[in-house]
Order: structure tokens, then sequence, then C-alpha cells
């Protein structure tokens, strides 16, 4: 951060929050409480902290909306450029304030990225020509040409969605731009696309920027200034250095420290932190031994063969080319690549949700195409993304119930593995509730023990940590290795290196529909070019490793062991 | 994971002057057409309309292909219908087929089940499965040339109210969020052992009352969620003094293509009400 960014930032405050209390009607606490806050011109302010800390009800209170839409009560107040968000439109507001949401998908309205952009501007009145020029001007800042006007935006990758969206919002030529987790639904390349496009905004426009994110490397990187909410509060507040400097104090208010802060701080205790591997370079001891990987399971009599399997959607897409695989008992592997690379399809072929247009999946040795769907759930469990997907029935108990009726197995049976599940998972208290009215973590939690239930032998994990705060992707992954330790076949879908390099012993990467490496996670780090083609970025920790010594290092643990 | 994006999983992006018709023109062709096969009771009537749906297909230059799909579906609806007349119908004719009377009860209110298959049975029966066709093609040529953004550009160039247009816009988005979630929801609870090609009807329903459970808990989050992204950028539903960016407006073809259906109902519901006179009746003293 250039100090000249930082002069610019310190001038008078756009946004000014003061003793601001919220409460959704019907709620017994407060989700916002005695919020005291000033956001200034220029300013890249950063909002961390868990799960429903209250970070998007902040973020909807400065658009006005919380006081305008959503029925519930305030204390104190907002003003945004001084106008008092209680008597202020939101469509006044949204003059100054533009926000991009978290799924791109539920943003848009329109039918083309054209009408999607052109749609605000019409609002304003604007004549034609001026509308095609702004929506040309939007299209250009955030590097996307005029092909893509006839697109649907659905049709675009999860990056250039996020990039129309924010496009929507440039073109009404907004003086602060609001981003509530618009980066946690994408993969690498999408997270990268969208970073850029704000560090533009930033440093040509000299737009002021709210951005909620629970990627703490990137937002210690970009920042000016980091608040941390945790119950409603702000219990952290200052430049990136300072925050990150308390690293337990970090931790537990749900947020992951910068690797190279944390490493740092283990080996020195000292509080000048460096934030980015660059910095990291002349602070932290590079490593003396090499690291290595230990094979820890046998190689023989796969569980699961994949042989030449191809598969085309039925709106013609080919998902899968010729795709060939060994699974053994015991693996822990990672399937990445970028999004549309085939991962979901592979893994839906795993439990034969999806059959081969050509080839075969053998599950101990059923082939998938001839077998039931019941028999093979007994062997192999998939849990999806979203809870919201698979949890469909009136109570916590039937939902547990739901899967073990289905493969077949006494009353008695189904019983005892419910009320164990239900202990296990610290659901007993909420068996009789039904699973719209659990939180998003207890959602997550019943999702995952719907599949476990069944003790199936091989468990598909899609996504386990997307949108997650650093807490609860701690639980999922201590989870996990509960589960491979006790002899699970572990295999997770994800976009996070840092899973990657914590927990998988195995990595299977994805490009257009083919496997183009089966690796270990070191292994893939340390090739350079593999990672430029699939588009990852390795943990800072592995960087750091690679930039000193060669080698990657993947946990922090592992780095102070080998210096 | 890739699904068809588009509402209309047909749409052909061919050119042609039917595919660049004004949407408004197209329904108004369409359900001009529909409604005229049911005007007319003559079969040469009837068979004349089918024959101007199915040219109005071919005009879209749309592949044939699209036909495909359908075919079991359009068998079984004609074979339904077809047995249907001929089991519960009594329609008068010169020539008898086949005619049976079944009694059922006795006594003295004896119910008797009387089939009668008559040429004239034959002839009302292939006359509804032109309807149907007629239905089929005149639908299909609308799914084939029509995009959602023809319709809601059309929906501008009638100054329709910012209102309607943007509730169309939203219920296609909508269809696509829907069909989606249908999907993954149904690939759940696969994963959960239910399977989908077994079981009776009761089991069926319960299947389907499961996937809508789902379905209706994440429509209420995703409409939450929709409704403030739509607040947030500023747009309110009444709003005086918009501008239009993109319009459709009626073009030459969609003059032409108005003024022929227009004359064709007119006349034909003109010599069907003074002269009891159809087309048909005309194709058969030229033939």
């Amino acid at each position: 951060m250039g100090a000249s960014d930082k002069d610019d930032t310190m001038k008078s405050p756009v946004i000014e929050v003061k003793n601001f209390w919220w409460q959704y009607e019907g709620s017994i606490d407060w989700a916002l409480k005695d919020i005291n806050l000033e956001i200034f011109k220029g300013e890249f302010l950063g909002i961390m902290g868990r799960t429903g800390a209250g970070k998007s009800t902040l973020c909807n209170s400065m658009m006005g909306i919380t006081a305008h839409r959503i029925p519930g009560r305030m204390k104190g107040y907002i003003r945004v450029f001084g106008m008092d968000t209680r008597s202020t439109s939101i469509y006044k507001i949204a003059e100054k304030v533009g926000i991009v949401f978290q799924d791109p998908e539920t943003q848009f309205i329109m039918t083309t990225v054209e009408d999607e952009i052109a749609l605000a501007l019409e609002n304003k009145g604007l004549p034609r020509e001026e509308i095609q020029s702004r929506i040309l001007e939007a299209l250009e800042f955030v590097d996307l040409d005029e092909k893509y006007l006839e697109k649907s935006p659905l049709e675009l990758s999860g990056g250039e969605k996020q990039k129309v969206a924010i496009a929507a919002v440039l073109a009404l030529r907004p003086e602060i731009l609001i981003l509530d987790e618009p980066t946690s639904d994408l993969d690498p390349m999408g997270k990268s696309m969208v970073f850029s496009v704000i560090e533009k905004l930033r440093h040509v426009q000299k737009m002021t920027i709210v951005m909620v994110s629970h990627e703490s490397e990137r937002i210690a990187q970009y920042a000016n200034r980091i608040v941390i909410l945790d119950n409603g509060r702000i219990v952290m507040e200052g430049d990136p250095r300072e925050i990150f400097k308390d690293i337990e104090k970090v931790k537990s208010y749900g947020v992951r420290p910068p690797q190279v802060a944390e490493l740092y701080k283990i080996l020195t205790g000292k509080d000048d932190i460096p934030l980015t591997v660059d910095e990291a370079i002349s602070k932290i001891p590079t490593i003396g031994k090499t690291p290595s990987d230990k094979e820890c399971i046998a190689r023989k009599d796969p569980i699961i063969e994949v042989q030449h399997v191809s598969y085309t959607y039925p709106d013609g897409t080919a998902a899968l080319k010729d795709v060939s695989l060994k699974i053994y008992r015991g693996d822990y592997i990672a399937l990445i690549g970028p999004n549309g690379s085939g991962k979901t399809t592979l893994a839906k072929h795993l439990n034969g949700i999806l059959k081969p247009t050509k080839g075969r999946v053998l599950v101990k040795g059923m082939d998938t195409s001839k077998t039931s769907i019941s028999k093979l759930a007994k062997v192999v469990g998939y849990c999806f993304q979203n809870p919201d997907h698979q949890l469909f029935c009136r109570s916590v108990r039937e939902e547990l119930e739901f899967g073990l009726k289905n493969i077949g197995l006494p009353e008695s049976e189904i019983a005892k593995r419910v009320d164990a599940m239900l202990k296990k998972m610290n659901l007993e208290t909420f068996k009789d509730e039904h699973p719209f009215f659990l939180s998003k973590g207890q959602r997550q939690r019943l999702a995952v023990a719907s599949i476990m239930v069944m003790e199936p032998e091989i468990i598909v994990v899609d996504e386990p940590t997307t949108g997650q705060d650093y807490q609860m992707i701690i639980e999922m992954m201590n989870f996990l290795d509960e589960l491979h330790r006790k002899g699970k076949t572990v295999i997770i879908i994800t976009h996070d290196m840092n899973i990657v390099a914590e927990c998988a012993k195995r990595v299977i990467a994805m490009l257009d529909g083919r496997i183009v490496a089966d690796t270990t996670p070191r292994k893939l780090f340390e090739d350079r070019d593999l990672t430029e083609k699939i588009n990852v970025e390795p943990p800072q920790i592995s960087k750091l490793s690679i930039k000193t010594a060669e080698k990657a290092v993947l946990t922090i643990d592992e780095y102070i062991s080998l210096i | 994971m890739s699904y068809s994006r588009t509402l209309f999983i047909a749409y052909s992006p061919e050119k042609s002057w039917a595919r660049n018709m004004h949407p408004a023109t197209k329904i108004i062709i369409v359900a001009l057409i529909d409604w005229l096969t049911y005007l007319f009771t003559d079969i040469l009537s009837v068979a004349l309309l089918t024959v101007m749906a199915f040219t109005l297909l071919l005009c879209s230059k749309s592949s044939l292909k699209v036909i495909r799909p359908f075919i079991a579906g359009l068998v079984g609806v004609v074979q339904f219908l077809t047995i249907t007349y001929m089991l519960f119908t009594n329609i008068p004719g010169q020539t008898v087929f086949f005619e049976r009377k079944i009694v059922f009860i006795g006594g003295a209110h004896p119910w008797i089940w009387h089939i009668r298959i008559t040429d004239g049975t034959l002839l009302y029966a292939l006359t509804f499965d032109l309807r149907i066709l007629t239905f089929f093609f005149s639908i299909l040529f609308f799914l084939v040339s029509t995009t959602e953004k023809d319709i809601l550009h059309g929906l501008k160039g009638l100054k329709i109210p910012f209102s309607v247009s943007l509730v169309v816009s939203l219920m296609f988005r909508s269809m696509t969020i829907f069909s989606e979630d249908y999907n993954t929801i149904k690939h759940a609870m696969m994963s959960k052992g239910e399977d989908f090609s077994s079981g009776g009807i009761a089991r069926k329903i319960k299947r389907y009352v499961h996937i809508l459970i789902a379905l209706m808990i994440l429509g209420i989050e995703k409409s939450r969620e929709i409704s403030l992204a739509i607040e947030a950028r500023g747009i309110p539903l009444r709003k005086k003094g918009r501008s239009v960016y993109n319009v459709k407006s009626l073009g030459k073809a969609d003059v032409i293509a108005l003024t022929l259906i227009l004359s064709f109902t007119v006349t034909s519901i003109l010599l069907k009400i003074y002269f009891g006179f159809e087309w048909g009746h005309l194709i058969r003293m030229i033939l």
C-alpha cells in the first residue's frame, strides 16, 4: 500500500455509521449492536468475521435496504454523503452507492448482458446514445468486449458473471462500491478477475470500496483498513498489519490470518508481521531440510475404476472426454480444476447419479450402469455444496432416516444409527424441528449427517468450504480427517488450495473434461506449468518455500519442522 | 455442470422473416390459427390449418429434427383420442364398421354400453387429431423462432408498463433457476438411494412432495435475494420518465402477416356464419 493511497483516504467520511443498532422482526437478539464507523473517500475497507456476524446486514444497512425494505427495529443512524438512510430513498442512495452480491446469478434480471447493464440506466431516463456509450464504457472497464453484449449472463463463467454484475453497477457511475463476498462462489481464475477489476477501480477511478470477504490474504494485501464483526459488534478495527498481528484473537473471531503472518508470529513473537510472500522472504528463515511425502495406502485392488468414460449432457455439452481413473481404499483425493472442467460431472458418475455416455464405472466391481442407485448409495455417499438442495423432509429425524429407508435397513437398525448420528452432530435437541428453521451451520451439519448415517465407504464432498468462515472450515476438515483415519475413502471437490495442501494426499486436476494431472499436492504446487494451466494459486506458505528453496511446503507446522 | 440455459430449448438461431417478426404478431397468428381449428368442423378445412401451421414451422428455417423428441408423445395422444372416439361416442355414419351392445347391469334399469364405430366416428377422430397437430406445429413455430429477449423487447415496443416486462423477465429467470434446482435436488435424493426409475404412484407422489419442499425453501431464499438485488440497484416498479434502450417495433413483415391472417380469419367467420361454408368445401369443389 503506497503512501499516496493512504493520503487519499483521509479526507471526509462518505459513510458515517453512528451508534447503529438493527434487529430483524421476530428475532430475539440484535443483528447489529452499537456500530460506530466512518468510511473515507477512496478508502478500501475490508469487513470480516464469522458467518452470521452481521456483515451482510451492515452492507444492506449502508444501502438503506434494512431501513426501507426489511421489517425490523433500528437505533442510531447511517449517513451516506450526508443523506440519512432512514429518510432517503434507496433509489437516491443507489445513485451514489452500488452493491454487488455473493451469488452472481441471483443478481441478474434481464436475458442479455446489454439489457442487464441498460436496465438501471433506462430507469434514470437517459437517452439511448448515452445508455449505449455507458454500457460500452462499463464493459471495457471490466475487460469485457462488445462480443458479450448479446450473450445471456447465465452462460458466462463465474468470474465473467461477477464482472458483468460490477459493470451493471459501474454504468451508474457510483462513488462507493460495496461488494458482499463477491468471490466466494468463484474458482481461482474468477477470483483473480474480480480482484483485478477492484484494483483498477481503486487506482483509476479512486473509488471507495467496502468489501466483505473471508479471503484474508487478499484483503490484507489490498485493504487500507479492516473491521472484524462478531455477534453484531465491531470487535477489531485497524490497518491489516495491526489486525493480523493478534493471530489468536483473529482466529477466535472466525477469521483465518495470512499464513506468512502466522508463521512469522510463531517463529519470532514479534508484531512487525509480513502480509505478503514478498515481505516474508526477508523476514522468515528459509527451510533447511527437504520436505517429503509418505505413501500411506496400498495401491492395489481399486475400489472405484473409471474406464474411458465420456459424458455428454442432453444439451450437447461434452463434459467428460475419455476419462480413466483408479481410486483406492483409503485415498484422500482433492478433485480440482476451473469451473466447467468436469469435476462435478465426474464425481456424479462415482455413485451412479449420472451414467456414462461411453465407457463404464465400476464401484467395488459393480457396473454403475447396471446397478441400482440404492445399492450404490450404500457404498458411495455424495454431499452437495448447498445444504438446502439435499434437505427435503419435514423433520431432522426424518431427514436422517430417508437414506436408511431407501437402502432397506430394518427399523431397529435405522433408529440406532439415527440416534447415534443426532448425538454425534449435536442435533439431538432439534430432532423434531423442520430443517428450514435450523441455522446455516446446523443445516450444513445435517446435510453431511444425512449422508454419513448411511455409513458409506467412500464419501464425495462437493465444495465443502465455499462461503464458510474459518471455524466452520476447520470443523468440516476435522470431520473429514476423522473419517479418513477410520479408513474411509474421501474425495473433495474444491477450489481452496489451503484445503488441498492441509488435507488431501492425492490431487486429480481436470481441465476441459479431461484429467490433466494425477499427483500429490506438493508436486502440483511445485509444477509451475501445471498450476498456470489450471489456474491454481498455491497457498502462501508453499509460494514462500518455492521462492526461497524451490520446494513446496504444505503447512505452517511442516515449515517450522524443516527450518 | 451444464444445462440448457435458454427457456426455449428448441430455439433456432437461423435468420428468416418468420424469425424476425414481432413476438406479438407471432402470438396473434398462432392464437388465430388455433382458434380457427375450433371454428372449422370440416376435416379438409382443419387439414388446411394444419398445413398452414406446418408451413410456418418450415418458414422459421428450423431443422425438422426439433419434432423428433415429441413424436412418441404425439403418437400416444393421437392413439388415445382415436380410441376414445371409437369407444365412447356414437356418431352416425354411412358405413358401420363395428357395433356391439354390452349389458353391465341387468334388471328394470339396465346400463348398456353401446360401442358403434362408423366412418363418421373415424372422421371425427381424425379431425380432432389434426387439431392437435395444428396446435403442436403452431406452438413449435413460436418456440423455435422466439427468444426471451424478443419477447421482452416486444413488450417494450408495445409500450407495455415496465412492471409487466420486469415480471415477465423475472418469470423467465425463475424458470431457469427452478429447472436447475429441480435437477440438483433430484440428484441429491438419488445420492440418498432414491431410485427414480421404480416405485408405485404413492411412492412417486411422496418423492415429488419431497422435491417440492426443497424447491419451496430454495425459492423463498432466492426470491429474497433477487428482490434485494433489484432494490439495491435502485429500480422501482413504477417510475415516470423511464427511457427505453432496446425495443422491437412492428415491421413490414408484421404488417403483411397480420393483414393476411386477419383477412383469412374474418373471411372464414363471415363464410361460416352467413353461408355455412368452409374452405374445405371449396377444396372439394376444386378437386
